[in-house]
């Protein structure tokens, strides 16, 4: 199979060419006004359709997430203004418009079109700025609501803060909440709860369609909001509609019945708060006195460790102790002068003269002056001696005398 | 909240975390944190019965 060498893919020319629009700004934010065609709510939730004037047509999608939240659904016929971002669907090689946001073009337009730019130059004025947001008091003792009496979105009010902060007190500043005589009176209503002095403000309205909550979009309105002197809380519609007076608001909530709860503590919690502080409360005297105890037990330790009786026993003791080393040292020098003793003994018992001669030995004298004789020649023939044993002695006269 | 002698459920609420605090910092004499315990207790069950006793109060102010 020949190829050029140079020949692009389908899928990377089709990717390029989506780049292309990528790459472009004005693609990625258009604004597109035309008729709607070939309307189809796809069962996934995506909605698919055609723009179209007299020359042109384009494709467009919508996802789920997006078309969800319109409540305006478009009928075949119907001129549209949409906004989006042009991309290429590459599966097919088409361009087609992604949808993000869409209303009818004419009346309702026109009044989106007010909506943004009110939108802009408040928010050029700083009034939507996060620094201006002012912080909800913790225990709103005065809650001033903004709204029609007879409206079913102030018993929701109530009934929110009955059953969570029943220690408020709710002062209503009643008012029209649509139609055109609504601003003006909106505008007074929130000035005079701001004169009453109350601690938070809840500006709330039920949901209807745009043009119900119109009033919620008008200048006057988001300027008596920015000049609160009491912090205010808007819930204002459903979940999914925001208005000028949204932007303003101190915070804003999503319908009324969560006004009432973002502004309020919830007494459950409070109830649960002061029980724990409760036992917090005991349980920290208690440590107290238990401190204390420890502190006085180990004082008392340390008491007994100085006193004069423990150092008198402390001395005792060493006294004892140098008494008995004493006797230690005395008894081994008697001890060992007692064996010297016996071994003089037994050497004195070994050197005993009569032990000699009691082996058959006999000391010999001269009677005459005592002189112990140590050889026959000492002696005279005729002379007296005494011979001394063991046991006994005699007296003898020598006969002979032999010399060796 | 009733109008009643004794001080707002903000108040006492404020002043009981602040005794509780102040008696598991220690650093007290017996005496004091006695004092401070009964204080403590006198809070509470005002608070406790601040909640149990509130009732939503509403009124309407006139539109000129």
């Amino acid at each position: 199979m020949l190829s050029h060498p140079s020949a692009y893919t389908v899928s990377s020319i089709t990717e390029y060419i989506r780049h292309l629009f990528e790459a472009d700004l004005r693609m990625q934010d258009a604004w597109v006004q035309g008729e709607i065609s070939n309307f189809t709510r796809h069962s996934s939730g995506h909605w698919y359709f055609t723009l179209k004037d007299e020359k042109a047509a384009l494709r467009c999608v919508m996802w789920k997430g997006k078309a969800s939240l319109l409540r305006y659904i478009p009928r075949e016929g119907d001129v549209i203004l949409v906004h989006g971002e042009i991309s290429v669907y590459e599966v097919s090689g088409q361009y087609q418009l992604y949808v993000d946001k869409l209303q009818p073009a004419g009346g309702q337009g026109e009044l989106y079109v007010r909506f943004e730019q009110l939108k802009a130059i408040l928010g050029a004025e700083g009034l939507f700025d996060a620094e201006r947001k002012r912080p909800l008091p913790a225990f709103p003792r005065r809650i001033g609501v903004v709204t029609s009496p007879t409206a079913a979105a102030f018993q929701d009010v109530l009934n929110v803060l009955r059953r969570r902060f029943p220690l408020a007190e709710v002062i209503l500043s009643p008012t029209l909440v649509q139609g055109d005589d609504a601003p003006p009176q909106i505008v007074a209503a929130l000035d005079r709860i701001n004169a009453e002095g109350v601690d938070v403000i809840l500006l709330v309205r039920g949901g209807g369609s745009i043009e119900d909550l119109w009033a919620f979009n008008d200048e006057a309105v988001a300027r008596a909001v920015a000049r609160s002197r009491a912090p205010v809380v808007s819930g204002i519609g459903h979940e999914v509609d925001f208005t000028i007076a949204d932007y303003v608001a101190d915070r804003r909530a999503p319908t009324p019945s969560a006004a009432a709860e973002i502004a309020t503590p919830d007494i459950a919690d409070l109830q649960a708060a002061v029980g724990g502080l409760q036992e917090r409360l005991l349980a920290g005297v208690q440590e107290q006195f238990a401190e204390r105890r420890r502190q006085a037990d180990y004082e008392a330790r340390l008491l007994r460790g100085l006193s004069p009786a423990r150092r008198l026993d402390t001395t005792r003791q060493s006294l004892d102790e140098l008494v008995i080393r004493l006797d230690r040292a005395l008894s081994q020098i008697v001890d060992r002068g007692r064996e010297r003793l016996t071994a003089q003994r037994r050497a004195l018992a070994a050197a005993d003269p009569r032990a000699i001669m009691a082996r058959g030995y006999a000391i010999v004298e001269r009677k005459a002056d005592g002189a112990r004789l140590r050889e026959a020649a000492s002696a005279a023939p005729g002379e007296a001696l005494s011979v001394h044993f063991s046991r006994g002695r005699l007296h003898v006269i020598v006969d002979e005398i032999y010399e060796e | 909240m009733a109008k009643s002698e004794g001080p707002t459920f903000e108040a006492a609420l404020s002043r009981l975390q602040e005794i509780v605090n102040r008696l598991e910092e220690g650093d007290l004499t017996l005496e004091e944190s006695v004092a401070l315990f009964e204080e403590g207790q006198r809070l509470a069950d005002r608070c406790q019965n601040l909640l149990d006793q509130a009732e939503l109060r509403v009124r309407q102010i006139s539109e000129t």
